[in-house]
């Protein structure tokens, strides 16, 4: 599993925790996330996200 | 009525972040958001890119006001301003009503400078893109004018913003002319080797540019049923003639109702590193804040501020920090992420890696090293860009 992060806000995606609340469930990997699903703090889209080391 | 009420004059990113930060730690306390427009969520990113990304004004919003308030459980008050706060009592005051509050917040964010600040003489109309509704109003007479001709525009103001509005409009095929009293791109933010970069990579867009070039006057004329705008340079040349005129100047922030509550006021709404205003239970961050004596108008210090402040607000005092921050610029033409060195870095200069045989044109990286040789600032464009990461972590934290 890895975490996703905005580069705009810092908001991390966690595939592990997925994101519940917009309906991704625990587990869904970022290829999956949909194109359209944009950043829920910042509302910028996917491709403003980078791949972060999971610490 | 309830006694833990939190106020928050501010819709924007500051605003409803914070409200939604404050819910995500499961604080219960009433929240009431004030704010001028209409309280749509959008992303205010979004604003100087939307061509590209082909989104028009009514694409951005991702919530109306009352979806905002559904799902969160806040009261907000679209197109009402606070017209007065008193602070001894606790009480700030609409047109029409009081609001007895706990602690308030200040997220009232910025305005955009208006060209009249520059220019001595402006008998034209002229756009500024702060928000989602000076954004409207730009694109209705951008795209009604595209509809006709290949648009011209005088963009005033060659920095960060200025740039990113340059490489959207030209890509989106309008002629595009950029003034700035300034001598280069981004010259507050780049090392002069970039700013040459970025201007011949939006040069190959067919952005022109005037540099060491203040405005006296900016005027519509109309002629053979044609409305066009020429500018006049303090040097007596003519710009133009061009279709409409944006100007990207940077920012003021909103300072007078904060001002008149007897806030001490700075270059922002000066607040401690808990973003505590000079007043208990007064609050104030993003563009408006002047924190600990750093004024960053850009969203990842805006975030961290929400964090801590909605702690804080939670009951948990926070002091905000703030790691090294990049800047992602929305250049396309010319992957660009900067990270400027912090204010109070004494000294220094920026160091240029020499170009690799493989390397096009746009890959360049400078770094920025104080007077003891220690990292303290970058600028990576192209394939560089990458380097990112790894920079991050040598640089110290600003705050």
């Amino acid at each position: 599993m890895r975490k996703w992060q905005c580069i705009v806000c810092g908001f991390i995606y966690d595939e592990s925790e997925g994101l519940p609340e917009e309906g991704l469930e625990p587990g869904t990997p970022w290829d999956q996330v949909p194109d359209d699903w944009v950043c829920p703090d910042c509302g910028v889209g996917k491709v403003d996200f980078e791949m972060v080391e999971v610490e | 009525m309830s006694n833990d009420r939190l106020i928050i004059i501010g819709s924007g990113l500051a605003g409803y972040n914070l409200a939604k930060e404050l819910r995500r730690l499961q604080s219960k306390r009433p929240i009431d958001i004030f704010t001028l427009d209409d309280g749509s969520f959008y992303s205010k990113p979004m604003l100087s890119n939307a061509l590209a990304k082909q989104k028009t004004p009514g694409d951005l919003p991702m919530q109306t006001a009352a979806q905002f308030a559904l799902q969160f459980n806040v009261t907000i008050h679209p197109h009402t301003p606070i017209k007065h706060i008193d602070t001894t009592q606790k009480t700030a005051y609409t047109q029409k009503h009081a609001f007895e509050y706990q602690d308030l917040v200040f997220a009232v964010g910025a305005k955009a400078r208006s060209l009249d600040q520059v220019c001595s003489e402006v008998k034209a109309p002229t756009f500024t893109v702060n928000c989602l509704s000076d954004y409207v109003l730009f694109r209705q007479h951008l795209d009604k004018l595209q509809a006709q001709k290949a648009v011209k525009v005088l963009l005033v103001g060659g920095g960060l913003i200025g740039c990113e509005f340059a490489n959207d409009l030209a890509q989106a095929g309008a002629k595009v002319s950029v003034v700035d009293i300034q001598n280069r791109c981004m010259a507050n933010q780049l090392p002069p080797v970039l700013s040459h970069t970025l201007q011949q990579a939006l040069e190959s867009l067919g952005v022109e540019f005037h540099w060491s070039t203040a405005l006296h006057q900016v005027i519509e004329q109309h002629k053979a049923e044609q409305t066009y705008i020429t500018a006049t340079t303090k040097t007596g040349h003519t710009l133009g003639p061009v279709d409409l005129v944006l100007c990207a100047i940077g920012l003021e922030p909103h300072i007078t109702l904060a001002k008149e509550c007897g806030l001490v006021v700075t270059r922002g709404i000066k607040v401690d590193q808990t973003l505590q205003g000079s007043q208990d239970h007064i609050y104030a961050l993003g563009d408006c804040a002047c924190v600990n004596g750093l004024m960053y108008q850009f969203v990842l210090p805006l975030m961290a501020c929400v964090r801590a402040l909605a702690k804080t607000l939670n009951g948990s005092t926070t002091p905000v920090s703030y790691p090294p921050m990049p800047i992602v610029v929305k250049t396309p033409i010319c992957p660009l992420v900067i990270t400027p060195p912090a204010p109070n870095v004494n000294g220094g200069h920026w160091e240029y890696e020499k170009p690799k045989q493989e390397d096009q044109s746009i890959d360049q990286k400078a770094l920025f090293k104080d007077a003891s040789g220690t990292l303290q600032g970058f600028a990576l464009m192209g394939r560089y860009t990458i380097e990112k990461n790894q920079l991050i972590k040598q640089l110290p934290p600003l705050l």
